[in-house]
């Protein structure tokens, strides 16, 4: 990105001094360090409290152990079907994608609902896919796919946040598994009690792993989960000190896109999320920070050329 | 959801519980209603034909009616001495009946799990990966999964998984676990880079640590003020 366009955010928004974010409720960088150091001792043991506890049926009936390996499964198939070809975790665009994505996703866990899935069992894995389609994924288990098309579609941090925000709201609010869940609640509401065979457990296996690739890459969660994701995304970017317009900002200037595939065609038009997002507040947003997370975007995107 | 136990089961208890405890099936499922059966289940419980999940845990080992005075022994399931062969007889006989009137019930096609040691007595006639058909009873119509004759964990699947339902492809995903995942990379081996990758962030690309997040934050001056 270059410098008219950091220009052109800047003017867009309703900027102010850093002291005057004290004063809107945005926790200190001292209180997100301590969600970080909070969460990593509950990880993993609140996903089995939440089975001791009987919290998962307000959401899904898979365990949490479950969830991940179904959802390591539906990444593999993710990144296969965007083409393979995923940067290395070393990779500076996929330890900025890390940075970003763990801020968001310890304060969308303060953010929590009772009915919304545990902080997921091994954590969350942002993951960096080459591929030029504007693409997002949110799936199962905690793990988050972005292509460095949506990387370079941003225009500056904020906006890739707002993107990655979106899909931890999916994962956060069981929209990822649901659509499993359902194809299994359909016929059945008493469907604790059978083991089953061998052969059985693997065929249905296979069977939700596709079906849960398939809704996360292309069908979608559908009208409601989406704006219900979005809400979220733009609670969760307040909350960090992110811009929250900026997920109305890449969604007004990307609109009509659907025909591209992607991010877009599995989403309600654009203009329904841009008008269902229309009601926010204006929200001061320091202008030297904003200056400061453009330019390293630019730096980790210039990486990506 | 019908609960089956003699008529001197205490079902208050039962339903007390069923309204209480936190993991309870009817919290939360309004439209599912636990009803009771008092009979043995060596009795029709229910109308043929009607049943679509069975389930028997920890129960098909009582006996219909004690045979004779058992002196030797404690556990009439281990004995071995020739004053407890009156009961193996019995064991036999009501199984038979405790099979016959369960598949009478379940609709066809349908399972009923059974948690019950099966002793020393299984004969296979079959064997199909965890499950054995059984020569009796049954006449080689059931199968029981080998966790009921190892005695680990027990169950028995009324019916041949040759030709097992979608409804049971459904049920049967609750089981699933980390070798699933083994057998389903077994069977998409194009897959293995994929895997490998997704491995790959799982090891090296854990979030970013406590340690690490101030700089982050302080970089991009996130977080509000002090």
């Amino acid at each position: 990105m270059n410098r008219e366009c950091a220009g052109a955010i800047l003017a867009a928004l309703a900027v102010v001094g850093c002291a005057e974010l004290q004063n809107l409720g945005v926790p200190t960088a001292e209180q997100i360090t301590q969600r970080s150091l909070e969460n990593l001792e509950k990880v993993g043991s609140n996903a089995v409290s939440a089975v001791d506890e009987g919290e998962l049926t307000k959401s899904a009936t898979f365990s949490m152990e479950q969830e991940f390996f179904l959802g390591k499964t539906i990444a593999a198939n993710v990144v296969s079907r965007l083409g393979g070809a995923a940067l290395q975790p070393e990779h500076p665009a996929a330890r900025y994608l890390r940075d970003v994505g763990t801020v968001l996703a310890l304060a969308a866990a303060e953010l929590r609902e009772p009915e919304d899935r545990p902080y997921p069992l091994k954590g969350y894995r942002f993951i960096v896919v080459d591929s030029p389609q504007v693409n997002a994924v949110g799936m199962p288990g905690g793990f988050v796919v972005v292509t460095t098309g949506a990387m370079r579609a941003s225009q500056g941090e904020d906006e890739l946040a707002a993107i990655v925000a979106h899909e931890i709201a999916h994962a956060q609010r069981g929209h990822a598994v649901s659509p499993v869940e359902r194809a299994r609640e359909q016929e059945h509401v008493t469907s604790t009690l059978l083991a089953g065979t061998d052969d059985v457990v693997h065929a249905f296996f296979g069977r939700i792993v596709t079906l849960g690739a398939d809704f996360a890459l292309d069908k979608g969660f559908g009208k409601a989960h989406e704006l219900e994701a979005d809400a979220l995304a733009v609670r969760v970017l307040k909350d960090v000190g992110y811009d929250p317009h900026a997920l109305r900002r890449f969604l007004s200037r990307l609109e009509g896109k659907a025909a591209q595939g992607g991010f877009f065609s599995r989403h309600p038009p654009a203009r329904e999320r841009v008008a269902a997002l229309a009601g926010l507040d204006e929200v001061p947003v320091a202008a030297d920070g904003v200056r400061l997370r453009v330019a390293r975007f630019e730096a980790v995107t210039h990486a990506l050329e | 959801m019908f609960h089956v136990d003699q008529p001197e089961n205490d079902f208050s208890t039962l339903f007390s519980t069923l309204r209480s405890e936190p993991q309870s099936y009817s919290l939360g499922a309004p439209f599912v209603f636990g009803c009771a059966v008092g009979r043995s289940f060596y009795e029709p419980v229910l109308p043929a034909g009607t049943v679509s999940v069975g389930w028997s845990s920890a129960a098909a080992h009582w006996l219909s009616r004690t045979p004779a005075a058992l002196t030797e022994h404690l556990w009439a399931p281990t004995a071995r001495s020739p004053g407890a062969a009156p009961f193996a007889e019995q064991a036999r006989r009501d199984w038979h009946s405790f099979v016959r009137l369960r598949a009478d019930e379940l609709r066809p096609g349908e399972a009923c799990p059974v948690e019950v040691s099966a002793g020393e007595q299984v004969r296979l006639v079959e064997r199909r990966g965890s499950w054995g058909r059984l020569a009796e009873p049954g006449g080689g119509r059931c199968w029981l999964h080998e966790t009921a004759w190892s005695d680990r964990e027990a169950g028995e699947l009324v019916g041949d998984p040759a030709t097992a339902s979608q409804r049971d492809l459904e049920l049967a995903g609750r089981g699933f676990s980390e070798g699933e995942e083994r057998r389903y990379r077994a069977d998409h081996p194009d897959l293995a880079p994929d895997f490998a990758l997704v491995e790959a962030y799982l090891a090296r690309a854990p979030e970013t640590s406590p340690a690490e997040l101030p700089r982050f934050l302080a970089g991009g001056k996130l977080g509000g003020a002090r």
